[in-house]
């Protein structure tokens, strides 16, 4: 039955989940984005090397050493950014709950396969294991011992390690790690093909941090299909920049490879950007009262956070940013000069770093501008 | 299923006093706090001299297809095919407020320890305490009148297996409840004070089906 306005109505208090979850839903999303974008990474440095028909479509040249050099390290800080973000967005998930280790029993515990919860672990699990074999072959590997990039910064941890402890040999931790991504990194094909799943993995784990609040039908504001496509796309966006900051810290910032992605990111926020009109549009058009108030919070009592944070700073500052920069850096000579090469790179990085803010405020606003549908109690 | 329980409900018989607040908290050993497995609450609609204000006694609804059962990772929570009742596992509960979300009527409730609490139509005493009990016998029948219902002082409040609930509520209290507006198994005696308007109603709210 309809809630209409002649009808008094009972407003239940409804703010369960807040920043640890946002952090978590966030997390998730940038995972999955970080992970595509290496796998990309990945297939594009491929094609440099391979130079058949889809690389020329792509124009993926072979003599351009740095758009190698920056491919590579998107694909590790990715593949990196990939499991550290679902480490540590696990971590905020179990902080919030009630019985965090209870939790860790999942595989026994979790017994309801209805439950986007319980879906959403085990797309957890598998994509976690995913990341982090990809992070095991794109980090280590004798092949890699005495490589620069700051994205191998973890072996460069370990390889610290290896000299400080006291039970230091020429075969330390790194050496076992080297010698295990040797042995069980796949052949090309192979790992292509498991990079076609891990990506298919990424996201599906997007889409389940909306498909998780989509299923609570009670809450107009997380409807299908529109908040697990603007999640999508601002997983996908996010991730991006948070490989792509990456990439900008290891000194990749003009290449080609970091233009290419940018603009890409720019086209996601842009569609993202839609996907969030048409929700409005919804909510506005929907008679349902948990609907109206939903808005009424989004531009009143989380104005600055949506307005500000998710609409101006976390979507449209960053493609006017990106797009004043694409001019600079294709049409001009600025970057010749090395205060302009710094002002760029900056820019980038200031682009990456707001959509980042962004994201996370989005999936914050989400969570607490979300108001139930009320109980109508008609003919008081 | 068998026998499925249920609430009644009839606001002209309740004067908003709350003892079924209190007592469902004495019972249950549910702290002072604002964790309440059922509370009431006051409706207005109107504005002087036209206001008019009802009160609802409200709890979990016990719901026939419960979606806070529908959501819950670890099967914690159950609706039990003996009577209909919607218990809670607290030894399986994680304490993740999925439920809480998912409950349109705000029946789960969370205590200092995280987990979820709610109405179990008094099966038991304390959080937790309805999962794994035989099934609910009447009071007829040697079982226990749940607290709010045994401290109604207006006798606004009535629970039982909604077949027998139905046998003693007015027509029009049994066909609403029969048009099957919600799937919460509560039945809601009609007002006349609103001069027509219509029979007062706890209903679902509309979904973003």
């Amino acid at each position: 039955m309809s809630v209409t306005g002649s009808a008094g109505a009972l407003w239940l208090d409804s703010p369960h989940w807040a920043e640890f979850i946002a952090t978590y839903l966030f997390l998730g999303g940038v995972s999955g984005g970080a992970y595509l974008t290496s796998t990309w990474a990945s297939l594009m440095k491929h094609l440099m090397d391979e130079q058949n028909w889809l690389s020329r479509l792509l124009l993926a040249r072979s003599d351009d050493r740095a758009h190698r050099c920056a491919c590579a390290e998107t694909a590790r800080w990715g593949s990196l950014i990939g499991v550290l973000g679902i480490a540590v967005g696990g971590v905020a998930l179990l902080m919030h709950l009630g019985a965090p280790l209870r939790a860790l029993t999942f595989p026994v515990l979790f017994t309801n396969f209805g439950s986007w919860l319980v879906i959403g672990t085990w797309v957890i699990v598998l994509f976690a294991v995913w990341a982090v074999l990809e992070t095991l072959w794109l980090h280590f590997g004798a092949e890699l011992q005495g490589a620069s990039g700051m994205s191998l910064f973890p072996r460069k941890i370990l390889s610290w390690f290896d000299g400080v402890m006291p039970w230091r040999t020429d075969r330390g931790i790194t050496w076992l790690i080297d010698t295990i991504a040797d042995a069980t990194r796949p052949p090309s094909r192979l790992w292509g093909g498991l990079r076609i799943i891990g990506g298919v993995l990424s996201i599906t784990l997007i889409v389940y941090t909306a498909m998780l609040l989509s299923d609570v039908t009670v809450v107009q504001f997380w409807t299908r299909p529109y908040l697990p496509f603007i999640f999508l796309m601002s997983g996908v966006s996010t991730g991006i920049s948070a490989a792509l900051l990456g990439t900008v810290l290891s000194g990749g910032a003009l290449t080609r490879a970091n233009h290419r992605f940018c603009l890409t990111d720019d086209a996601i926020i842009v569609v993202e950007l839609v996907g969030i009109g048409l929700l409005l549009s919804f909510l506005s058009s929907s008679p349902n009262m948990g609907a109206q108030a939903s808005l009424t919070a989004l531009f009143d009592t989380y104005q600055l956070l949506f307005v500000g944070g998710v609409l101006a700073f976390g979507t449209i500052i960053p493609v006017i940013l990106s797009l004043t920069i694409t001019v600079l850096h294709e049409f001009t000579h600025f970057e010749e000069n090395p205060m302009g090469a710094r002002l760029l790179t900056g820019g980038y990085a200031t682009k990456y770093v707001l959509v980042l803010i962004g994201g996370f405020l989005l999936r914050y606003v989400v969570l607490m501008a979300a108001v139930k549908s009320p109980l109508a109690v008609q003919g008081v | 299923m068998a026998q499925e329980w249920g609430f009644y409900f009839d606001p002209e018989k309740c004067i908003g006093c709350s003892a079924c607040q209190v007592a469902c908290k004495n019972r249950h050993g549910v702290d002072p706090g604002p964790v309440d497995w059922r509370r009431v609450e006051t409706v207005s609609q109107g504005e002087f001299p036209d206001y008019e204000e009802t009160t609802v006694s409200i709890s979990c609804m016990h719901c026939a297809d419960a979606p806070c059962e529908n959501v819950c990772p670890t099967g914690a929570i159950n609706k039990r095919d003996s009577d209909g009742i919607v218990t809670v596992d607290q030894d399986k509960c994680i304490g993740c407020k999925y439920c809480g979300w998912a409950c349109p009527f705000g029946a789960p409730q969370y205590g200092d320890d995280g987990l979820m609490q709610k109405c179990n139509l008094c099966l038991g005493e304390g959080p937790g305490s309805g999962s794994g009990q035989p099934t609910k016998k009447t009071a007829d029948n040697g079982g226990t009148k749940p607290a709010c219902v045994d401290t109604c002082v207006g006798g606004a409040l009535e629970a039982g297996p909604i077949s027998d609930l139905l046998d003693g509520v007015s027509q029009a209290a049994a066909e609403r409840f029969g048009q099957g507006s919600s799937s919460a198994n509560v039945i809601v005696e009609p007002t006349t004070s609103d001069g027509g308007m219509g029979p007062a109603d706890i209903t679902t709210p509309e979904t973003g089906d």
